[in-house]
């Protein structure tokens, strides 16, 4: 790319500011996610520490499968583990240490282009279109998804040493590249297309070495097989796989938004989009036609990379394009480099298009930036206010008036309390309608309030209530109170929280206090709950499986309803807990309140401990 | 004595200032919610030290980090909790009598009060945990407070070994709407 001679002196200034212009771009963009908060499943992995008490609980922190079977030990466990214990809750050297891994991986995809295409001008034009490209916003503003940008590093750093293995032939840069490959499966399951890769570039540029690459898919393959074990298959939800006419569909909207971001509407995005698509097909064309494989080595990287995403039919997410768009990138500045060879119609095509796109991106970019930035900061709000009426008000529950669907499932959600020994944090009744469903993820009423308890805990003096505002939460117990008492329906809950400290009176004696972790019942007991709605309508009940229960065979678990037997059902055991349902006599029909007997099928008792243990109950409920 | 720096050594102390530094202790987190003006409470747990401004007269210090004696005579203040001057409340005090109270006593009577209103007494034969429990009809409470006095018929005199005049042991005390 280089027009005129500089000197030596000038020549070194150009040379470090080709690497180092793409990380202070990094910044210069992302800054707001480098001052973002925490928000969403950062507090489930920020939680980790609370089971971590001994060796064998590390291991399982680290280990243990969890969302969807994933096990990401480097980029999730470790990394929220050891930020942790080393600066509490201060996200800031969360963040700086996602900007500083993907500083590397900018000066690596630079190292990478430059081996590639033997220029530093494209080595420098791939770092700076893949920084901008919108896909990266949420890896670089939300700390959970620091599994992309450590990814990143590993498939790069694994492939530059590839590239230097075939140009040098030295075993060390085959194990190191061995190495990197290796650790990146801490990070991400994406990490198994790494072979493919490898073996689409030994095929296109250094054929001899392609064998080398092949028992890279042993790891490959163990670790698809182990992911696959550990995953429950899904047919339903957002995470269910698609093998189907989808398929296309869903690359092309990946390809759209790779180019031009999902977030720009309208014509000007059709334009854009078709002329960058035109652009760089062209080139590739050409390139290809001239025996230049390089255009559709990058292209291989782009589709390889985004495979295993493309069966989420339901779950098609921008920063699942964090590693693809390398391919483009690498693609895009080798083409502005050819083009610069050509003559002004070309430079000025490829100067017109790679502004075009980085304008956009960065103008987008900083869009989403901040709208990250908000919410985390507003998370952070509430979660405080939280934390500090707990202070205030320790043997009170905390219920929250006006949380809106934003602040709900980044914040509420993920109870980000517990981190501040804030076990229960309730929305008042009726919040359900303000905040959007999800039922893939959760369900609201979880977190809400029926209304009978909030009667009976206004009544009782049990309870704090905040209203939130945009700067704090501001408490308007009395005034709720009032007003609860004046309109709240006090039917009987038709779903009962046994960990709901306020849901205590509908218990009968014979109970063993809540602890936070359980709520015990001996051999028998009572509760009391409001009636089915309809005669389809089941009794479920949910409890959790203590160490002590697991090598024996189920517990029974017999009820009456208002002194009526119900049918014996079998209970089903999850993974720590046990559920049972069972249908209900007509008569429970439409009354206001039930009396329900439960009685476990046998009992035991656990060492240091006299209570006469039945079943942990979490849930019952009619529904 | 000579102490080499190594980088190793720079690099540590480097961490160990950064964690320190970045690690935040007890921050003031007062600015975060806007609270009501203090008001009293409607239930009154017998540990709870933010609760004890409440009790007026006649209450020993907690013991057990759990409940207090009582005096013969005791009082306290609550508040009405809200919807309770339309719909009444139930006032319950929560209470043990000891072994050494029947023992030395034979039984006991409490009676409670509020103003302008004599709530029924209740005997005490055995030793025992209890609830004294009684309605307080509505448009007796108004307000944001109620004296609530007790009275026992007779108490523990007070002793070389303990030089307090010992009613019974108290839990908590609550108003609550019906």
């Amino acid at each position: 790319m280089k027009t005129v001679e500089l000197t030596p002196g000038r020549q070194a200034i150009v040379g470090a500011a080709l690497w180092v212009l793409p990380p202070l771009l990094c910044f210069a963009i992302y800054w707001r996610g480098l001052t973002a908060g925490f928000q969403a499943d950062d507090f489930a992995w920020l939680a980790l520490r609370l089971d971590v008490h001994d060796g064998h609980g590390l291991v399982r922190a680290l280990f243990a499968p969890m969302a969807q079977g994933t096990i990401r030990p480097w980029s999730e466990r470790a990394y929220f583990l050891i930020f942790e214990s080393l600066f509490g809750l201060n996200a800031l050297p969360y963040r700086i240490w996602v900007f500083l891994t993907q500083c590397a991986s900018l000066t690596l995809l630079a190292a990478v282009t430059r081996r590639l295409t033997g220029s530093p001008w494209a080595g420098f034009c791939a770092a700076m279109l893949w920084v901008v490209n919108s896909g990266l916003v949420t890896s670089m503003c939300w700390s959970s998804a620091y599994n992309q940008v450590q990814c990143g590093f590993f498939l790069l750093g694994a492939f530059w040493f590839l590239v230097r293995y075939v140009h040098t032939g030295r075993v060390t840069d085959y194990i190191w590249q061995c190495v990197f490959f290796l650790l990146g499966f801490g990070a991400l399951e994406v990490n198994v297309v790494y072979p493919a890769l490898g073996a689409a570039y030994t095929f296109l540029f250094a054929r001899k070495y392609f064998l080398a690459t092949l028992p890279l898919f042993v790891p490959t393959a163990a670790f698809t097989l182990i992911d696959r074990m550990l995953a429950a298959p899904q047919a339903f939800g957002v995470y269910a796989l698609h093998f189907d006419r989808a398929l296309p569909t869903t690359l092309v909207t990946y390809w759209r938004w790779a180019l031009v971001s999902n977030y720009l509407p309208g014509k000007l995005e059709t334009v854009l989009f078709a002329a960058l698509t035109v652009i760089l097909l062209t080139f590739v064309i050409v390139r290809t036609m001239r025996r230049d494989w390089l255009p559709v080595f990058c292209l291989a990287w782009f589709t390889i990379v985004l495979a295993p995403v493309l069966p989420l039919r339901d779950h098609i997410s921008d920063y699942y394009l964090t590693l693809p768009t390398i391919g483009l990138a690498i693609l895009g500045g080798y083409g502005v480099v050819q083009a610069w060879r050509k003559p002004v119609a070309w430079k000025l095509t490829a100067i017109t298009a790679a502004a075009a796109y980085m304008v956009l991106m960065v103008h987008f970019d900083r869009i989403a930036c901040r709208w990250w930035n908000q919410r985390s900061w507003a998370v952070e709000r509430l979660v405080l206010g939280v934390e500090r009426a707990h202070q205030l008000h320790p043997d009170k529950t905390i219920v929250l008036d006006g949380v809106d669907s934003p602040l709900f499932w980044a914040g509420i959600f993920h109870h980000p309390s517990r981190l501040f020994g804030v076990n229960a944090v309730y929305l008042t009744p009726g919040s359900q309608d303000h905040i959007e469903a999800h039922d893939a993820t959760g369900q609201v009423s979880d977190f809400v309030l029926p209304p009978d308890p909030t009667l009976h805990a206004a009544k009782t003096d049990q309870l704090v209530v905040y209203r939130v505002t945009s700067n704090r939460l501001k408490a308007i117990t009395s005034a709720y109170e009032e007003a609860t008492i004046a309109h709240l329906n006090p039917d009987r809950p038709r779903r009962v929280d046994a960990l709901n400290p306020l849901t205590s009176y509908l218990f009968g004696p014979e109970w063993y206090p809540p602890d936070g972790s359980g709520h015990w019942m001996p051999k028998r007991a009572t509760l009391r709950i409001g009636g089915a709605k309809s005669p389809s309508e089941r009794l479920h009940v949910q409890g959790f499986l203590a160490p002590q229960q697991l090598p024996q065979p189920p517990v029974s678990l017999r009820v009456t309803v208002d002194g009526v037997q119900l049918p014996e059902a079998s209970v089903t055991l999850g993974n720590g807990f046990w559920e049972v349902s069972y249908p209900l006599p007509n008569e429970a029909v439409d009354k206001k309140e039930l009396l329900l007997g439960l009685e476990a099928g046998r009992t035991f008792h656990v060492a240091g401990d006299d209570r006469e243990l039945g079943l942990n109950i979490s849930v019952i409920e009619i529904r | 004595m000579a102490i080499e720096v190594t980088r190793r050594h720079l690099l540590i102390a480097s961490v160990s200032l950064c964690a320190a530094a970045c690690r935040k202790t007890e921050p003031d987190l007062s600015a975060y919610t806007e609270e009501e003006p203090p008001h009293l409470s409607s239930l009154i747990r017998m540990a709870d030290p933010g609760e004890s401004r409440q009790l007026l007269s006649g209450w020993y210090p907690v013991e057990g980090n759990a409940w207090r004696w009582t005096a013969r005579n005791f009082s306290a203040v609550l508040r009405p909790p809200p919807g309770s001057p339309r719909l009444g409340a139930l006032l319950e005090f929560r209470l043990s009598v000891p072994e050494v109270v029947i023992r030395t006593l034979k039984f006991i009577t409490i009676s409670g009060s509020l103003p302008g209103m004599q709530l029924s007494p209740e005997t005490y034969l055995t030793p025992g945990d209890f609830a004294y429990a009684r309605d307080i009809p509505p448009g007796t409470l108004s307000g944001d407070s109620v004296r609530v006095d007790f009275a026992l018929d007779k108490a523990i005199l007070p002793s070389q070994a303990d030089g307090r005049e010992l009613g019974v042991i108290a839990h908590s005390l609550s108003l609550e709407t019906k």
